[in-house]
């Protein structure tokens, strides 16, 4: 186990080395004018020019990124061109919300997902499975910052019944937290419901059909039973798989929600960063979300082993 | 499993029931909206207040980056939200005169070059220190030191001459002294001193009547009363407030949800739904940010069609309904004028327009130039504008030329495609922001023969005679004269840049904020003016 734990480690740390170089490369290389995006269109050529320099755009890219990765080597991310403040401090601030966000959304969409799923193969071929699969197949072909529009008219400008947007933690105020948080809250899970559902039902589908349901039967015992205790475990392989996969997309969706509804967010932060060329910034959330995609995937690996015991990591 | 499947089909049927009754309640009319919006709030009347009423949290949604509040380091719209904390030297009300604040009076030597301040001796800030010549010396002279003193016409000097006593010196004449210096806010050197640029751009020290009580990036900046305040008059709000929407819908949302007591809009259908919920734009005189898009064709290829006069004479004098893409672009927003600036500008008349949408002509004009059949260039723009350049692409089609549209980042646009750094030919869409109609300091700043939109390789002697004539005018009357001779012979002798349309922000408030005609002072407001029933 622990020879697995630092192999995965050692190929996380390589992932991270090829993110940043390709990330540094790519937003160097991108069609902006990064003095232009900070100080904007306004500014007189002797002005462009002391800003080209103090944000050393005049040295080469392979010197800038040695010289950022050797300090990141020490803990020193830059400093944010925009907001001026140590670029783990500006990020710190927001990785909270963006967390709380995907892992809020996780533990509702997975159970719920399962459980919508379970009902969905238990009854194929009724109307109860017919209802929730075409419910699942539209849910998942429409895009999230689509549900989080309509929402926003529904809910916000026609009703009047929810804010529009902030985001407050729970424990500062939980009647504005549970205010704010709904819509968000459900255009990142609706997704994953749908989604969790449909692979759930495919998988249960799957097992169900296998010898050892039908000798279960045999033995007479509960057909309750028989689906949360065989069935439903032997299908969650599949379905633990889609906790990372989940989680990944998670970080993407968040730009979305996190700009509609206004949310302090890695999401906004990176959509503000790309279109201000913060690069220090930019070059961290991209790092970090490939961290945490990495971490989220090891985590899975782990919960394999926990549901099916013949599964070893070694 | 039997109840919990039962169970489930009953909670799926009310869900889809609910829906469906939401829908409903979601088409009615927009009275619901205001009742709605009424409802939201529990803590606010509808009804203006018409005395000015003390307490209350004003809030304002805002779409500008907040942050870096030190605007000597960098021009970012400190103005437009520092005003509760920052003071300026004067209010430039709207009909353009001038109210001192930190400066009681000025006065200008036209021969020297000098504007002298004489500040208030009893101005603090907000820690007690007072505000002396050398604070007012070190908001202006350090601009110098980041590159951004361009913005007050780069002085030569700015001194102390005594304690109170400010003089700034430039090394020729201009009629925008004031202009350029009165609207400026004041910094505490002090408190740069001891506690460094970083603290200054991340912190507010001012004189104005409240303190910065919070600031989250990227979410909101929350200002309360400053109890030390030197001022004789108090403002009414207890607090105020901004929140910062990067997302129009979001903001629209807010606004109608009665979320927020103000917004700023210069999209015309998000103007067109708070129209249709009741809401009528504020009437301000000072044009609060009106945006002009320009068409500049890039003509630095002599076998190019553009570097031809009258080619570009055919199409932008007659070839283009600019009237009607104006209004197609812009809405009830939307105009066009000849003028570069707004209709508004103390060098604006009406002689100037001499455009008119005569296609046969522009076409006989083309095969006159030798271009019968027409050609085939490129629009440069950037995404913003794709509306415009789709626009203009038609339009160029009605009279027989074919245009691609290319787009491109829009702070690429200003540094590859505009005047002497251009390396394409085809035309350029871009956009100027003209804060108010005295802000001709913006037209020449960008349009002279050294400027951003400057250096087109076809200009001859007669546009830099019409230019000196601008820098020599010793009068208001004189430089009025010389930028109308010198925009009519731009656009319209030498078309090397074109106004296509005009659209104006629009400031909607919630009924029950009240804003006085002197609450507006260009993108600034003067808190002493503004005062809400919300609790």
């Amino acid at each position: 186990m622990a020879k697995y734990m630092f192999k995965r480690l050692g190929q996380t740390l390589i992932i991270i080395v090829i993110v940043s170089v390709l990330t540094f490369l790519l937003v160097s290389l991108m069609p902006k004018d990064p003095v232009y995006a900070l100080y904007g269109t306004d500014i007189t050529q002797e002005e462009y020019d002391v800003a080209f320099k103090q944000l050393n755009l005049d040295k080469p890219i392979p010197v800038r990124y040695l010289a950022w990765a050797g300090d990141v080597l020490h803990g020193d991310f830059g400093t944010s061109y925009r907001y001026h403040d140590d670029v783990l401090a500006v990020i710190g601030e927001k990785l909270g919300v963006t967390m709380y966000l995907c892992f809020a959304s996780t533990i509702i969409s997975f159970p719920i997902g399962i459980l919508l799923g379970v009902i969905t193969a238990v009854k194929r071929g009724k109307w109860q499975d017919s209802v929730l699969t075409m419910f699942a197949n539209i849910i998942s072909s429409i895009p999230s910052f689509v549900i989080a529009i309509v929402m926003l008219w529904i809910f916000c400008i026609k009703l009047g019944w929810l804010p529009s947007s902030g985001f407050t933690f729970p424990w500062d105020d939980f009647g504005e937290h549970i205010r704010e948080i709904i819509m968000p809250l459900f255009c990142l899970s609706i997704g994953g419901i749908a989604s969790v559902c449909r692979q759930t039902r495919s998988s249960m589908l799957e097992a169900i059909r296998q010898d050892y349901v039908r000798t279960a039967r045999s033995k007479g015992l509960k057909e309750g039973f028989i689906i949360y205790k065989h069935v439903l475990r032997n299908g969650l392989v599949p379905i633990i798989t889609m906790i990372g996969q989940r989680l990944a997309m998670m970080m993407g969706m968040t730009v979305f929600v996190e700009n509609v509804f206004a949310i302090p967010g890695i999401g906004s932060l990176m959509v503000e960063s790309v279109n201000n060329v913060d690069m220090p910034v930019l070059q961290a959330c991209v790092m970090l979300s490939a961290l945490i995609i990495s971490l989220a995937y090891l985590f899975t690996d782990f919960l394999y082993v926990v549901v099916d015991p013949r599964i070893s990591l070694s | 499993m039997k109840r919990v499947h039962s169970l489930l089909a009953k909670g799926c049927a009310v869900a889809l029931a609910a829906s469906m009754l939401l829908t409903a309640c979601g088409s009615s009319s927009s009275s619901t909206t205001e009742e709605t919006s009424s409802a939201a709030t529990d803590t606010a009347t509808a009804e203006a207040a018409s005395e000015k009423t003390e307490g209350g949290t004003m809030i304002f949604g805002t779409s500008d980056v907040l942050g870096e509040f030190f605007s000597p380091y960098k021009q970012v719209s400190l103005a437009s939200y520092g005003w509760p904390v920052y003071e300026p030297l004067a209010w430039q009300r709207q009909d353009m005169t001038w109210d001192p604040c930190l400066a009681e009076s000025w006065e200008r030597d036209d021969e020297a070059h000098t504007l002298t301040l004489h500040l208030v001796q009893n101005a603090t800030f907000s820690d007690g220190t007072p505000m002396t010549a050398d604070d007012v010396v070190f908001s202006l002279a350090s601009r110098a030191d980041y590159g951004t003193d361009s913005t007050i016409g780069s002085p030569t000097s700015v001194e102390a001459l005594d304690d109170y006593t400010v003089q700034i010196t430039w090394d020729s004449f201009s009629l925008n002294y004031e202009q350029w210096v009165l609207g400026q806010f004041v910094f505490s050197k002090d408190t740069f001193d001891e506690k460094g640029l970083d603290w200054m751009l991340n912190n507010m020290m001012g004189t104005g009547p409240y303190v910065l009580e919070e600031f989250v990036p990227d979410v909101s900046l929350t200002y309360t009363r400053n109890e030390n305040y030197w001022g004789d008059e108090t403002p009414a709000p207890d607090r105020i407030e901004y929140l910062y929407m990067a997302d129009a819908t979001t903001m629209l949302a807010a606004f109608l949800n009665g979320e927020i007591d103000r917004m700023t809009t210069s999209d015309p259908t998000v103007v067109d739904q708070l129209t249709a919920a009741g809401f009528e734009p504020m009437k301000t005189s000072s044009g609060s940010a009106d945006a002009q898009f320009l068409a500049v064709p890039l003509s630095i290829d002599e076998n190019d069609p553009l570097y031809n006069q009258e080619v570009r004479e055919a199409i932008f004098m007659y070839g283009i309904d600019w009237q009607t893409m104006a209004t197609g672009l812009g809405g009830s927003l939307g105009y066009h004028t000849d003028a570069i600036g707004m209709t508004g500008m103390s060098y604006y008349d009406e002689s100037i327009e001499k455009s008119s949408y005569d296609p046969e002509k522009a076409k006989q004009m083309l095969a006159d130039a030798g271009y019968p059949n027409g050609f085939t260039t490129t629009i440069y723009t950037s995404s913003p504008f794709s509306s415009a350049a789709t626009m203009l692409q038609a339009g160029l089609a009605e009279i027989g030329i074919t245009a691609e549209c290319e787009f491109v980042d829009y702070t690429l646009v200003q540094s590859d495609y505009i005047g002497a750094k251009a390396t394409q030919t085809g035309i350029c869409i871009t956009c100027l922001y003209f804060p108010n109609t005295l802000q001709t300091d913006r037209f020449t700043k960008h349009i002279n023969p050294t400027a951003t939109y400057g250096a087109s390789s076809t200009w001859d002697d007669q546009i830099v005679t019409l230019w000196n004539a601008v820098t020599s005018a010793t009068t208001q009357e004189e430089e009025d004269t010389a930028l109308f001779n010198y925009s009519d012979y731009y656009v319209h002798t030498g078309s090397w840049i074109w106004p296509m349309y005009n659209t104006t922000a629009n400031i909607f408030t919630q009924d029950w904020a009240t804003f006085t005609d002197d609450a507006m002072c260009g993108t600034m407001m003067d808190p002493m003016e503004m005062w809400t029933t919300r609790s």
